[in-house]
């Protein structure tokens, strides 16, 4: 019985964590629907986590609040920094938004009201598993919604080429700077529900390297549709779990899958799974597949 | 103490120029970033040191045989993650995602083969161990060896791509991959070529800043992946010298930074540098225009 019981307990830290990824990826791909590679996604998941952590430990505020005050907090930096961050390119934008998480994860470790390099302790532990799940599939019904939406295909239209989407009036950079405001929320209200299911939180959390793991998620499951991320970040959340039993050399199974499927399926795992299904075939991914970038704009 | 401070941001900058050299040309010919760079230069110091430690030899052998395998470890990088989706045209973002894939990879080989503790190079082994004492500046002797090596590659690398037949090739693939083929450049032979020069140039940063902090270990690529991004941007893409002086204002930045406000902040000087740098002149110092702004 008490092998059952803590079975189900690391099962449900298993799926909170897939479904926790899975919110993150889309904080990434919605920036990517609009063909811009930003990394902002961690330093917006400390904000998050830190400020309604914070609301509820010092300002005694309620969790509602708490999350309320995280994902405004990130929204309107991301509406004051997005215009200028925003008109950079490709990888310059990557690394500037790298840069960015970097400086609020040094701000989170140098400065001491937010507990320094010790992080925060005694974090009310208000979120239940249950938040994540019902967030995640708010997030998924406004993708589907935006998806045949007039902003949706503004958004592809900037992804496919942003000079004719320019051209055929669509006001790019506002677009692209709600994008990201949107992005950032996300990924705030994602940094608080962890932050409120975990009792502890340290800037080393939100560094580089997950950075980069939640834009694997997303490109592992496939840009054409926000089911890809979303599939993408639970499959390689179960994959260690999975290959538990190769021990020491499961990273490198890990690394061994996402080459694979970055190489062999431009669809990613949904582009797979719609080779496997004949009849659902759809166009190309605007974002994996086809350009040359170099070419695009000058 | 002024002369002292200059001095360690000056073999600093070296060890950045060195690693984003690379990066910079890879960059520059093929328009991605090799997020698999620092697993290489990690791949230099620890082979380096099982080399010395476990085999016996001698620095310079050990520093050769690192240096060469981890140009061979270039070819196979590209030929697993860069030359299928080169083949597909496939934009940069499926190649920064292998790339890291293969990183991924390499750090877990390196965690089998030399174990995932901290290693300590033999002091018997690791050559330039005195210091020269100028005045009341102290050189480890070290420092002095990394700065020259450092200058004579940076003048061999510029020389390569300025003055012989590949680095002709290099510099018409930056110009235009599609003329340049047309033009009878073998792309693919250069694009290999490339990424041995590449990777044995962080070959060579590995070993050298293993045996100068003495300490390797699997994990010592991840933090310089960042800074050599921080460095090639703030230099121009794809600009060698830019390279050189990117690393060398980021290195001056930080030893800055460390000297008049903390060490705490030493991390975040590069990326403060870096973001105003990209809002004045986004093409970076030495950098072309191109690809940068819509």
């Amino acid at each position: 019985m008490g092998d059952l019981l803590q079975f189900l307990a690391s099962y449900n830290y298993l799926a909170y964590l897939a479904a926790l990824n899975a919110i993150l990826a889309l904080s990434v791909y919605i920036m990517l629907m609009a063909g811009q590679l930003s990394l902002a996604s961690m330093g917006f998941m400390a904000i998050g986590a830190y400020t309604s952590a914070l609301l509820m430990i010092n300002g005694g505020m309620p969790f509602a609040v708490g999350l309320l005050g995280a994902a405004a907090l990130a929204g309107l930096i991301a509406l004051a920094i997005g215009k200028p961050i925003l008109r950079l390119k490709g990888v310059y934008l990557a690394i500037t938004t790298v840069g960015f998480s970097e400086l609020i994860r040094f701000l989170a470790l140098n400065w001491d009201y937010l507990g320094g390099a010790m992080g925060l302790n005694g974090i009310p532990q208000t979120t239940r598993t249950w938040h994540v799940f019902l967030y995640l599939a708010i997030l998924i019904f406004l993708f589907h919604r935006l998806d045949r939406s007039r902003y949706g295909r503004a958004l592809r239209a900037i992804g496919l080429d942003e000079t004719a989407a320019k051209t055929m009036g669509i006001p790019t950079a506002r677009y692209k700077t709600l994008a990201f405001a949107a992005s950032a929320v996300m990924a705030a209200l994602a940094g608080s529900f962890a932050a409120h299911y975990s009792f502890y939180i340290s800037p080393g959390e939100y560094n580089f390297s997950q950075a980069v793991l939640v834009l694997i998620f997303a490109v592992f499951g496939g840009l054409g549709t926000h089911w890809g991320p979303v599939l993408g970040a639970i499959a390689l959340t179960l994959l260690p779990e999975v290959f538990r039993f190769l021990q020491d050399w499961r990273p490198i199974i890990y690394g061994v899958s996402v080459l694979l499927v970055v190489i062999f399926f431009p669809g990613g795992l949904v582009g797979l799974f719609k080779l496997m299904i004949p009849g659902t075939r759809r166009k190309a991914s605007p974002i994996a597949g086809g350009k040359d970038e170099r070419h695009g704009t000058a | 103490m002024i002369a002292q401070q200059i001095i360690n941001a000056l073999s600093q900058g070296a060890y950045y120029a060195l690693f984003a050299s690379g990066l910079t040309l890879i960059f520059g010919v093929l328009d991605i970033l090799n997020l698999a760079h620092g697993a290489i230069f990690m791949w230099g110091a620890l082979m380096s040191w099982f080399l010395m430690a476990e085999m016996g030899m001698g620095f310079f052998p050990a520093l050769a045989i690192s240096v060469v395998a981890c140009g061979v470890i270039g070819i196979l990088l590209d030929r697993a993650a860069f030359k299928p989706l080169r083949d597909r045209a496939a934009g940069h973002l499926p190649p920064l995602v292998s790339s890291l894939a293969v990183s991924f990879i390499l750090v877990n080989l390196a965690e089998r083969f030399f174990g995932t503790r901290v290693v300590r190079f033999p002091s018997d082994a690791v050559p330039f161990s005195g210091t020269l004492e100028l005045g009341d500046v102290r050189l480890p002797m070290l420092q002095v060896a990394l700065m020259c090596v450092s200058v004579v590659l940076m003048f061999a690398l510029w020389y390569m791509v300025e003055r012989t037949k590949v680095g002709r090739s290099i510099r018409a693939l930056q110009e235009n991959p599609d003329v340049a083929r047309l033009m009878g450049v073998d792309v693919e032979r250069t694009i290999a070529w490339m990424f041995v020069v590449a990777s044995a140039l962080a070959g060579v940063a590995g070993v050298f800043l293993g045996v100068a902090y003495n300490s390797a270990s699997p994990y010592m690529g991840h933090w310089i992946d960042l800074k050599g991004f921080a460095v090639i941007i703030l230099g121009g893409m794809g600009s060698i010298p830019g390279a050189v002086l990117g690393g060398l204002l980021i290195a001056f930045a930080e030893t800055a930074t460390v000297v008049y406000l903390s060490s705490d902040y030493r991390d975040a000087a590069a990326f403060v540098v870096l973001m105003a740098m990209l809002l004045i002149k986004p093409s970076g110092l030495l950098g072309s225009s191109r690809e940068v702004r819509a």
